[in-house]
């Protein structure tokens, strides 16, 4: 019995070994493959965005026939391009995951993965020009279990349906993280979202709310600040505290009604957290003297005192 | 025989730097590229440039005296653009504190840096 | 020999737990690099204030300040009559001028002497401490008050953060709720985030930080120490083998020594698969 649990113990330690070594080879290769593949990858960039930028429409010719994974590579530095970039022609891009069957490929990549891999290949997908039969595919991912793979899927819906955007970041399920929304807000930088902060922060679902705020701060828009005072009063704690941040970074005036309340309402560890908040942007100690007790004040004073040129030491 | 303009890239993500370098195709210039620090200082020494553009901050930020290098004569030639991710308001004030002359930030619009790049050029 | 077995077999899962944890915290390291939100703004506020206490150099602080998230800091502790040079370099490199210096969270900090800021925008990250006669314990005190964002790495000599490092942990930070006041990265050199206000209330480095909560584990390197050289690498790779195979020829039986040979193959390639996902940067 003992000599069995060996033997079946080394046949499965075994398996292990020859699965480890097997990655540590391939990842071996993949590095020595590297700097041919970097050049291909190099020459590739130059066609594709020397196409984008032409009046023709000639077609993209790439020499990826001998690359292993050329799709996965190919995914990769159009991922790339389409991030770093704005503006520019599709019709490029979108002949050649017609050509390379790239959508058909990415999907079935992460039907056969799992966790941050499944994620990795919809945000890809999202990067693409996507049709919407892929994107209605990629739907069922909207319920997965990890987050991640949740977030790529609604990114692209978004990239699917730009005109419904509000629609879906509004269904998202949980609300969406910080990271998320900055991400989400990139997006905008791209073209893919509207602007109008309005409608935003004047929803009553989170995931609209703490968008718009996010394009307040982004952009400095001072003319939110009646409808910021109104959410830092009775928005949720989680929406206040950033519209509070959002006053804060916007440098707005902070003697209201509305900040005072809810200072006095935010536990000690919010609040020595804002005061740092407060002295890196550089508010004077007169103008929040309001909001805090003596020993906030003091606290504040030395905070402030140490962004200033000290002319007397001991 | 006038001589052609000198572009110097600095970026150590190669694809950026491929892309930036398209852009400007079709040019009359040299472009030079760039990815470490030991390339651009040796680069500096032998050569003189007309516009640089760097595709980070960190050259800048971190206390290496790269505009030093740039411009030794304290002239405001070679013109400097700077085109990174960062979008704070701090980072884009530090820059042309320490005398950048454009920031950019990605995702980019590869006509208009082309356009920057040609009024620059032509100056 | 059931507790030969048992050992191991729990040798054996461990390893592979571990490889499979980093295998996974590398694919989300590869995800959130793909990502680009976090590289242009900073993520819901939260900032990072990175301390070096030991090993200080006017390099280490050129490779730090080279991070380009915005709500980042670096903090070097020097101690002004050890090393007055690296405080005269350090002040004159990056405009420094000398600010006020009082606690004001309460921390056990002993031996401040001078806190320094920099007069120019673009070096506003970079705090310099002078401290006197300080221990490490005292010195990361001093930096947590000093300190302006939500979380601080302390590092240690001779560590350099990996590439994306910052934007990693910020988003791992951000995507839980509540979040972390604890943040172990176990691969590389074992890093450890803290939050701010969880470590000032535990009472500051030295204090009960075992208690702090809630804490999240991360198989991906922060921060890396330096790797060994190859010669050592390879000597012990040798005598790994080497024990492997007196393990198959000595043991009793040739299915224990078969089993033993194994794990140690086992455990020689999880390190080995564990430093390529380390040196796999972006």
């Amino acid at each position: 019995m003992i000599r069995l649990l060996y033997i079946l113990y080394f046949a499965a330690a075994a398996a292990a070994v020859v699965l480890l070594a097997v990655r540590l080879a391939g990842d071996r290769l993949r590095r020595r493959r590297h700097p041919r593949e970097r050049l291909l990858c190099r020459y590739a960039v130059r066609q594709i965005v020397s196409a984008q930028l032409s009046e023709e429409a000639a077609p993209v010719r790439l020499p990826l026939r001998r690359i292993v994974g050329r799709r996965h590579r190919l995914c990769e530095l159009l991922s790339e391009l389409t991030a770093a970039t704005y503006g520019l022609d599709a019709t490029p891009v979108r002949r050649l995951v017609r050509c390379y069957r790239l959508d058909r490929w990415l999907l079935r990549r992460a039907r056969l993965s799992r966790g941050c891999r499944r994620a990795r290949y919809l945000k890809w997908l999202a990067d693409l020009p996507v049709e919407r039969a892929a994107a209605r595919e990629a739907a069922r991912y909207l319920g997965d279990r990890c987050r991640e793979v949740r977030f790529c899927a609604l990114l692209v819906q978004i990239a699917a349906d730009p005109q419904q955007v509000l629609q879906s970041i509004a269904a998202f399920d949980p609300p969406l993280t910080e990271g998320e929304t900055a991400e989400v807000v990139h997006l905008l930088r791209r073209g893919l979202l509207p602007i109008a902060y309005r409608p935003l922060i004047e929803s009553e679902n989170e995931n609209l709310c703490r968008l718009g705020l996010a394009i307040v701060e982004r952009f400095g828009i001072e003319e939110a600040e009646p409808t910021l005072l109104r959410i830092v009063a009775e928005g949720s704690d989680a929406c206040s505290a950033v519209a509070l941040r959002t006053l804060v970074s916007m440098h707005r005036p902070l003697q209201r009604r509305e900040v005072t309340e809810r200072v006095r309402r935010m536990p000690r560890a919010e609040l020595r957290a804002l005061l740092h908040l407060l002295a890196r942007e550089g508010y004077a100690v007169g103008a929040v003297r309001h909001l805090f007790d003596t020993e906030e004040r003091a606290c504040y004073e030395s905070m402030v005192g140490s962004y200033k040129r000290q002319l007397v030491w001991s | 025989m006038t001589s052609v303009p000198r572009i110097l890239i600095l970026s150590s993500d190669e694809l950026l730097a491929e892309l930036v370098c398209t852009s400007l195709a079709g040019l009359e210039v040299e472009i030079r590229l760039v990815s470490d620090r030991a390339s651009f200082e040796r680069l500096t020494e032998r050569q003189v440039f007309d516009l640089v553009i760097a595709l980070h901050l960190r050259p800048f930020c971190c206390g290496a005296e790269v505009i030093g290098r740039l411009r030794p004569r304290r002239l405001r030639r070679p013109e400097i653009y700077v085109v990174s991710w960062q979008q704070s308001e701090q980072a884009v004030l530090g820059l042309l504190e320490c005398g950048v002359d454009q920031y950019m930030t990605f995702p980019l619009n590869l006509m208009r840096l082309r356009g920057k790049v040609i009024g620059a050029l032509n100056r | 020999m059931v507790v030969m077995l048992c050992l191991l077999t729990a040798a054996a899962t461990a390893l592979l737990v571990w490889v499979i944890a980093a295998e996974r915290d590398f694919a989300r390291r590869r995800l959130w690099l793909s990502m680009h939100g976090a590289r242009a703004d900073a993520v819901g506020g939260i900032g990072l204030s990175v301390i070096v206490t030991e090993g200080a150099s006017a390099a280490l602080a050129e490779e730090l300040l080279s991070v380009e998230y915005a709500l980042y800091e670096v903090i070097f502790t020097v101690d002004g009559r050890r090393q007055a040079e690296l405080l005269e370099l350090l002040i004159e490199r990056y405009d420094l001028f000398r600010a006020g210096c009082r606690p004001t969270e309460g921390l056990p900090a002993r031996g401040a002497n001078a806190l320094y800021r920099s007069r120019k925008r673009r070096f506003r990250r970079f705090v310099l401490l002078d401290l006197r006669q300080a221990d490490r314990t005292a010195a990361l005190n001093v930096a947590a008050e000093a300190a302006a964002y939500d979380y601080l790495l302390p590092m240690r000599s001779a560590e350099r953060l990996t590439c994306g490092a910052v934007e990693r942990v910020v988003c791992e930070v951000a995507a839980r709720t509540p979040r972390p006041a604890v943040l172990h990265a176990r691969a590389g050199a074992g890093a450890t985030l803290y939050c701010r206000t969880a470590l000032v209330a535990a009472g500051g480095f030295g204090g009960a930080l075992r208690q702090l909560k809630p804490r999240t584990v991360i198989c991906d390197p922060v921060t890396v120490g330096r790797r060994p050289p190859r010669r050592l690498r390879r000597i012990g790779a040798a005598v790994v083998l080497a024990t492997a195979a007196a393990a198959a020829v000595a043991a009793p039986a040739w299915w224990i020594g078969a089993a033993a040979a194994v794990t140690l193959l086992l455990a020689m390639l999880a390190v080995l698969r564990v430093g390529q996902l380390r040196r796999n940067c972006g």
